[in-house]
């Protein structure tokens, strides 16, 4: 098993695509914390005490990277047919997929982590740059923390998810696309109140609702991800039948 | 030795491969032949697990993911564009060398061996083919398998390239271990294998040795000339041989020069020439797959 995660992370870090993203995802954070969160900071938002939390959940818009970094880490695997070394190399396909599912894991978690700490400093950076104070900042560290990795992690196994079904590159990254975005506003026109119950919509409230005292139409941030894990489970369970019975093409 | 058992793979209405048993032995190369779409890389595929489909493969007795290090059991090149272009040729096999548990040392080795040291640090994806199955033959040779199987592993070798396969691949061979190779390159074929596998619509033809093969082909036989070809005909027909005549000579299969020589000594029959005609490969494959193609161009049609 150690053997199969490692050429996992050795896969992840020796393609350019993962530094690539990374690195836009890294400037992408700098730029809006740094500069509209922080340089272009509303005076009204100067006197929010939950400033830091904004900039932290803002940023973790961009853990879609982290998906398309995972599906690039399957897809590729399929494109270029080194498949067929993977699963000959190994003596099981449940030990393939578990490993590919904890390097995501690790990568998701340490991208979340770095966003999480890069955003709250570019705004604060920012602010300081523009001669403007912010007020004293009041951060729920484990409440935040919770529903960032979680947030990053999920996103992370949403991404392989659709890899593992999908096999293609374009088609997997088309759907992490266009799920979340059209699919589900699509189909929140029929659900009404109802489509906060949608994976990505339930996901998408683990950062967005508060904590405490939830308004009609809101979950919970607990809630919320009690019911984006379900449907990963069950899209796991799928996947991992699927990646065991399918042919290696 | 690498034992087939019935193995039979279905896409939709069309059977890939059909009931399909043979054994790959230790010590020896074997050469898996058969027309375009026959089968053969569905073939290797089912006995690597990579497709599903009925039957099995023991590899000494033990199916492949029975093994704890499979990659020092087999070493495959299916395809020879089988990586990420980008990724080095070295970090290609060390991703094969972590996965299988194999010293990170022998990916230096193994590009040595191949040729490939001196591009190591290059991305693959603007190796020629030849380059290109050099460093897919790395891949195979990386855990110092028992077995290899290889895909088409002359295709684009320069001659240099494709002596050097030869050798190699019946060095390993020697060594006591088994070697499982598809080619087109017939004569390359003729002059590696010591075994032929050949399958057509999926289905086995032969499963035999290379000189069994070529023997048994009508394309081999015994040449004779005389002065008294018809009285020589009629006694070596009389003694049920297989004679085909032309103008000025037989051509005898089923005997040996030996026996016709003492046949026509003993009948008082000067010969002139008596010389074994050993049939192609190629002539052999052919009359053994003839019918067996599945997809074949017509006569005259690149107008």
């Amino acid at each position: 098993m150690i053997a199969a995660i490692k050429a996992e992370f050795r896969k992840l870090f020796t393609v350019r695509s993962t530094y690539i993203v990374t690195g836009l995802v890294l400037a992408l954070v700098v730029f809006i914390a740094g500069y509209i969160e922080g340089w272009n900071l509303s005076a009204a938002s100067l006197k929010d005490p939950s400033q830091f939390t904004s900039d932290v959940f803002g940023a973790l818009n961009l853990s879609l990277f982290g998906a398309i970094i995972a599906i690039l880490l399957v897809t590729h695997e399929y494109r270029y047919n080194t498949i067929m070394y993977t699963l000959t190399v190994s003596n099981s396909r449940n030990k393939v997929l578990l490993a590919k599912i904890l390097a995501v894991s690790a990568y998701a978690i340490c991208l979340t982590v770095v966003i999480s700490v890069l955003s709250p400093l570019a705004s604060s950076v920012g602010v300081h740059l523009h001669g403007h104070t912010l007020v004293p900042q009041t951060l729920h560290f484990w409440d935040v923390a919770w529903r960032s990795l979680f947030y990053g992690w999920a996103y992370g196994l949403a991404g392989l998810l659709l890899a593992v079904l999908i096999r293609a590159q374009v088609g997997a990254i088309a759907v992490l696309f266009l799920l979340p975005g059209l699919v589900e506003s699509l189909l929140g026109q029929l659900l009404k109140s109802n489509s906060v119950y949608l994976p990505f919509s339930s996901l998408g409230q683990v950062i967005n609702s508060t904590s405490g005292p939830t308004p009609n139409g809101h979950l919970a941030p607990g809630t919320a991800a009690c019911i984006f894990l379900a449907y990963l489970v069950v899209g796991w369970i799928v996947a991992w039948v699927l990646f065991l019975k399918r042919d290696a093409n | 030795m690498i034992t087939v058992e019935h193995i039979s793979k279905r896409y939709k209405k069309k059977m890939a491969v059909d009931d399909l048993s043979f054994k790959v032995e230790t010590g020896k190369v074997t050469g898996f032949l058969g027309p375009n779409g026959a089968g053969k890389s569905t073939t290797m595929r089912l006995m690597l697990g990579l497709d599903s489909g009925s039957g099995h493969t023991a590899f000494d007795g033990k199916k492949l993911h029975e093994y704890d290090q499979p990659s020092k059991v087999i070493g495959i090149l299916l395809d020879a564009k089988s990586f990420h272009p980008t990724r080095t040729a070295r970090q290609h096999l060390r991703i094969l060398a972590d996965a299988g548990g194999i010293d990170a040392s022998r990916v230096d080795e193994a590009l040595e061996m191949v040729g490939l040291s001196d591009v190591a640090k290059k991305g693959p994806g603007k190796f020629s083919l030849g380059m290109s199955q050099r460093l897919g033959i790395a891949a195979a040779i990386l855990g110092k398998p028992k077995y290899l199987m290889l895909d088409e592993p002359a295709n684009g070798l320069d001659p240099e390239g494709i002596a050097w396969l030869r050798d190699f691949l019946k060095n390993y061979a020697d060594e006591g271990n088994a070697v499982f190779v598809s080619s087109h390159l017939l004569s390359e074929m003729s002059q590696m294998a010591d075994n032929v596998v050949v399958i057509g619509k999926g289905k086995l033809i032969a499963d035999t040795s290379m000189s069994d093969l070529i023997a048994n082909s009508s394309h081999s036989g015994v040449l004779v000339r005389s002065p008294k070809l018809s009285q020589l005909e009629q006694v070596l027909v009389s003694n049920k041989a297989t004679v085909v005549k032309s103008s000025d000579s037989l051509k005898v299969s089923g005997f040996t020069t030996d026996k016709i020589g003492k046949l026509a000594f003993d009948n008082g029959i000067p010969l002139y020439e008596l010389s074994a005609q050993a049939a192609s490969l190629e002539e052999a494959f052919l009359e053994l797959t003839s019918g067996s193609e599945e997809y074949t161009a017509k006569a005259g049609d690149a107008k």
